[in-house]
């Protein structure tokens, strides 16, 4: 016991599950250059916790105030049965995210500790029992697992009971079903890891298993917003009683959270004790699992032989095909991104989201109008109206551009574009290369990212919208000029303050502050432009100027952000690229 | 072949982690660079290579600077770093045809040269593979074929031995005596003081930033008028306080 006790808090305090600790401490550290350290990080989750639990509580107060408002007060056995079935469905509603996104997120906690923490052939090597490795392993998910249903749900859950008054036991079955409600969805993910674990094809690849962890997590989360968005649907009608979907992450929940509204009911304690067997069977079953498959894969995967793809003839005739040295460096920036699940997921989904929402978006609307692009013409035509042009399309071109400004920094390639590089930038340093044929080979790849985001876009608005110069015209220089000037800066900032000495590219992408810089200057290089252009139309300005101004300003921001690459960006190279 | 010209780096300035370093290093020499971990042997190799640059002070590779002249300084050498996790998503073959792109090799000798070295360094069953794939020691190797496969006058090599077996680290060994056999240059940075002894015709050791002595090892014994082994030696220099030998 004792040494489980001792493993578990080194496992929580020490353990680099997450990648987070193998950050290379060089020269200055500040909170916004070389990621965070140990206690800004805490500071920093504190107050991100603080302030959930803040927007939770203030759910929590306006369910409580809708039930004042029908006459709920207190353990109320005599409530009209309806009522009492509408406060459960709001209980259900302020414990669902939590567990939804345990259930999210459960899978890349899982994966941290049981994958791809490094610390099992330290363990192994230890005088521990595995019995006790696995026990602190499963105590360091849980203590990991817990944080955020206790964030999300307990500060709604707490201000809706002091707000209706509720009896003592109602906080200690909220309790109850919040340590143990967490218990099932936290062993299914780990269940779920373990026995990926245990196919071999993961097991040769770390990215690949992290592919296939963040998507399970996506798969959680966005089951959190459709749920979410079919109960918001029947919320407010307490005649038709929605159903509470947590019950489907923690089952008997819907049990446990009939005791919490009646709790001095006699048999509430067996409901929750229903919940609480449930969640036990759950933890046994994750211990006997981990007994026998995670020791057990963990020691086969460190062991697996390698075999090798012989030399064929196409493969030595292709040494004799020659490139130049920007087409070699291209080539090499895409390779180098595509054969990597992590860039190809971090780097390029985000853009592809944004084309698939965008576009999606115009072809449900495209659809809606029963495919007839003659209809949507016509609507889009009404922009072009005498009051359109004056009143409503500079509000239009204002709102793409900053809409434009801020998609165009989720382009993660430019923001890690040096820093990918790791410690072995020397070598490219050390290569006969012009600096420009370096920036302009990672701006290309940049660029292509951006395209591919934007071209079906402008696609679609050619399509879909009537030609009018004003539009189309600022339109398309805006998607031009603005990315790609986010991109050069994007790729400036990574110059100033490149983090080289990362051992996971999932870290780099995910714990890198340019990042946030990069999305922080973007707002201000579209923010630059909205200000103009809403000063001018203060000032009485017409479409004419706005389009100017649009137009004009992201071409002159281009030149400027090419012109301190070129001037301040080769000095960071020579002078901090190291 | 090799000229350093006062050259000083210092990365918060205020300590210098290399000191007014001035060394010519002739044509036909194997130079190895000594010292204890921290003296600045890293820093020096990457400041020649031109991946830091010097706070003070030129450096020359056949004539070119590597600070006015870059490109030209650059293709004199390879490089080959302490670290060699290059590229870890290209294929063998696929970084030695990059590296023979970037260094203008021409494609009639490519394959005749990739065979001949991939078979030297036992990798010609691997070069079809994601690097990766590989082991410390190939990715070593791999490292190290490219570093030779555009024949450069001169071989930079940051603790080449690290990690290689004994028959590749022979046969690097006897390609560093060919080179300068065929009056070309190697530096090399090294812990082991076997292999300095043994290969190198002059060695440099630098502590805390300062080159302390630089000759021959008969020079080095010359200096201590007793017989002591090359790591008695190399003790001694780096535990005194640093009296500069000139050459």
């Amino acid at each position: 016991m004792k040494k489980w006790w001792m493993l578990t808090k080194a496992l929580v305090r020490g353990s680099d599950a997450f990648g987070t600790g193998a950050r290379k401490k060089k020269g200055r550290i500040t909170l916004v250059s070389k990621g965070l350290d140990g206690t800004k990080r805490i500071f920093l989750a504190v107050l991100a916790v603080a302030y959930v639990s803040v927007v939770f509580g203030i759910q929590g107060w306006a369910l409580a105030e809708q039930f004042l408002l029908m006459g709920f007060k207190g353990n109320n056995p005599g409530a009209d049965p309806v009522l009492l079935a509408a406060l459960r469905s709001g209980i259900g509603q302020l414990y669902l995210p939590g567990f939804f996104l345990l259930l999210g997120m459960g899978f890349i906690y899982s994966a941290g500790i049981f994958y791809f923490a490094e610390d099992l052939d330290t363990l192994l090597a230890l005088p521990l029992k595995p019995a006790t490795i696995v026990a602190a392993k499963i105590s360091n998910l849980y203590i990991f697992s817990i944080i955020i249903p206790a964030a999300l749900t307990m500060p709604g859950v707490i201000v809706l009971g002091y707000r209706l008054a509720m009896p003592p036991l109602y906080y200690f079955y909220a309790v109850l079903l919040l340590l143990f409600g967490s218990v099932i969805p936290m062993c299914l993910d780990a269940i779920v890891i373990l026995l990926m674990m245990r196919v071999s094809v993961f097991t040769k690849s770390k990215d690949r298993f992290m592919i296939i962890t963040q998507i399970l997590m996506f798969v959680g989360i966005f089951a959190f917003i459709i749920s979410n968005a079919s109960v918001n649907n029947n919320m407010g009608q307490p005649t038709q009683v929605p159903p509470s979907n947590v019950r489907y992450v923690v089952p008997l929940s819907d049990k446990a959270i009939e005791a919490m509204t009646l709790p001095n009911d006699p048999f509430s304690p067996l409901k929750m004790l229903s919940l609480i067997v449930l969640a036990l069977i759950s933890v046994a079953l994750l211990v006997a699992l981990s007994s026998r498959i995670y020791l057990r894969a963990a020691r086969e995967s460190r062991s697996r032989g390698q075999v090798h793809k012989p030399m064929t003839g196409k493969e030595w005739k292709k040494l004799q095909k020659t490139s130049s040295d920007f087409g070699n460096m291209v080539l090499r920036e895409f390779k180098s991104l595509l054969r990597s699940p992590v860039y190809v997921f971090n780097i390029l989904i985000f853009p592809l989201i944004m084309v698939v929402v965008l576009v999606g978006s115009m072809l449900f609307a495209f659809m809606g109008q029963g495919g007839n692009i003659a209809a949507i013409r016509a609507e889009f035509s009404q922009l072009f109206s005498p009051e359109g042009l004056k009143n409503t399309l500079p509000y239009v071109l204002v709102g793409l551009c900053a809409g434009i400004a801020f998609l165009s920094s989720t382009n993660y390639c430019m923001t890690t574009a040096i820093s990918r590089e790791g410690k072995e930038v020397g070598y490219l340093k050390s290569w006969p290369l012009k600096i420009s044929t370096v920036f302009a080979s990672k701006l290309a790849i940049g660029e292509l990212i951006s395209l591919v985001s934007w071209l079906p876009v402008i696609f679609l608005i050619y399509v879909l919208v009537p030609l009018n110069i004003y539009f189309h015209l600022t339109v398309t220089i805006l998607l031009l000029f603005l990315p790609a000037t986010v991109n050069v800066t994007s790729l400036l900032i990574d110059l100033r303050r490149p983090i080289l000495g990362w051992t996971s590219e999932q870290s780099l992408v995910k714990q890198n502050m340019n990042v946030l810089k990069s999305m922080l200057l973007a707002a201000v290089q579209g923010g630059i432009l909205v200000g103009v252009s809403l000063l001018a139309l203060s000032l009485g300005a017409g479409i004419a100027i706005i389009t100017v101004i649009l137009a004009a300003g992201s071409i002159l921001l281009f030149a400027l952000s090419v012109s301190l690459l070129t001037t301040m960006g080769k000095r960071y190279y020579l002078e901090r690229v190291y | 072949m090799l000229v350093l010209k006062n050259v000083t780096k210092s990365y918060d300035g205020n300590k210098n982690a290399v000191d007014n370093l001035s060394l010519e290093i002739k044509a036909g020499e194997i130079f190895g660079f000594l010292g204890p971990n921290g003296a600045g042997k890293t820093t020096a190799l990457k400041m020649i290579a031109g991946i830091l640059q010097p706070t003070a002070g030129d450096i020359f590779l056949r004539g070119y600077s590597i600070l006015s002249q870059p490109l030209e300084a650059k293709k004199q050498f390879s490089f080959v770093s302490d670290n060699p996790n290059v590229f870890l998503r290209f294929k063998g073959i696929e970084y030695l045809k990059f590296m023979a792109d970037i260094y203008e090799v021409d494609p009639s000798v490519r394959e005749d040269r990739v065979r001949a070295l991939s078979n030297e360094f036992a990798m010609t069953d691997v070069l079809n593979d994601p690097i990766s794939s590989y082991s410390h020691g190939m990715r070593q190797k791999i490292v190290i074929i490219g570093a030779l496969i555009h024949d450069p006058p001169v071989w930079l090599l940051d603790e080449p031995m690290t990690g290689l077996d004994p028959k590749s680290s022979f046969n690097l060994k006897n390609r560093m005596h060919a080179h300068t056999a065929a009056n070309q240059t190697v530096l090399f940075s090294t812990h082991v003081l076997e292999v300095a002894e043994k290969i190198c015709d002059r060695v440099g050791i630098i502590d805390k930033g300062r080159l302390i002595f630089v000759g021959t090892i008969a020079e080095m014994a010359e200096h201590f008028k007793e017989h002591k082994s090359l790591e008695e030696m190399f003790l001694e220099l780096t535990e005194e306080e640093s009296p500069t030998f000139e050459e």
